[in-house]
């Protein structure tokens, strides 16, 4: 009987282990299963939800009433986010804040943001290295230009950087595919809740 | 197997890349598991070059999916509130 108990107990335990938030057992276990799996916790894509939005509030205010939220500043919004989700403990997290801090300073000048320069070169390398040199090294190197702060490191050192970069660049996909879909959907549910809005002709009636 | 080949390059040039080559295989093959199943097969043997091309595109293809829910957010902040999107964002927390 009392073992019985004992059982119960430690299964009750175990049950409330794996009941609690995935978050908790990412941390305990974080060196097992590896540092990116605190990506994939529920409460990190919550969290940078909502770092998110504060970040997208600071565009809408701090940019012109023409230029409100455009794409490429809804973008750096979303990649610094994600650097400050980070906590500066990966290379790519504190490259990202360092760009974005240029990028403040010459908008600061009023001038437009650097165009994706980066991307342009990897079109026109891409030809050229898809034999590349040693195979590996080669592969390497443009894997390490495509995360950022990472075009110098070692091979171990770029490859654990990538592994969380992944992990990271998959919430954010996943946290702002639901920010979209949540906008959309409030925006309609408001849109046939309300009357008619200033802009649209009045078709709902009293 | 160009992985091969590089191998045999590579350890001419420094005697440290023998060392750190286990390493590096089996960092690969995390990375492999990283991949989702439509760029890469995770049960057969990929060479670590390919990996890492596929690592490549895959880091690209999410680039280029940010991009584009940048492009619609921004459509959408434009004609809603930020406040509705806090909202929304509570009802996903208490759900």
């Amino acid at each position: 009987m009392p073992s019985s108990f004992t059982s119960a107990d430690d299964e009750g335990t175990r049950g409330k282990r794996k009941r609690g938030s995935p978050g908790a057992c990412a941390s305990e276990d974080g060196n097992q299963q590896g540092p990116s799996s605190k990506w994939r916790t529920p409460r990190a894509q919550q969290a940078y939800s909502s770092k998110l939005i504060q970040a997208l509030r600071l565009v809408r205010t701090g940019g012109t009433p023409t230029c409100s939220a455009s794409a490429p500043a809804v973008r750096d919004a979303a990649y610094r986010a994600l650097a400050v989700a980070a906590r500066g403990r990966s290379r790519w997290s504190r490259a990202i804040l360092a760009r974005s801090r240029r990028c403040r300073a010459l908008q600061s000048a009023r001038r437009p943001p650097p165009p994706p320069r980066p991307r342009r070169r990897y079109q026109q390398q891409q030809d050229g290295e898809e034999r590349p040199l040693g195979g590996l090294a080669g592969r390497a190197k443009v894997l390490g230009r495509l995360v950022p702060g990472c075009r110098s490191l070692s091979l171990p050192a770029l490859l654990a950087e990538v592994s969380d970069y992944i992990a990271a660049l998959e919430m954010q996909v996943r946290a702002m595919g639901q920010l979209t879909h949540d906008l959309a959907a409030s925006a309609s549910a408001s849109a046939s809740s309300s009357s008619a809005p200033t802009a649209a002709p009045s078709i709902a009636p009293p | 197997m160009s992985s091969r080949r590089s191998r045999s390059r590579q350890s001419g040039s420094s005697r440290i890349t023998r060392i750190t080559e286990e390493q590096i295989s089996d960092l690969v093959s995390k990375l492999q598991d990283l991949l989702p199943e439509a760029h890469l097969q995770s049960n057969a043997r990929v060479p670590s070059a390919r990996v890492l091309q596929e690592t490549c595109n895959y880091i690209r293809s999410l680039h280029q999916e940010v991009d584009d829910l940048s492009e619609r957010l921004s459509e959408l902040l434009a004609t809603s509130d930020m406040s509705s999107a806090q909202a929304a964002v509570i009802r996903s927390l208490l759900m």
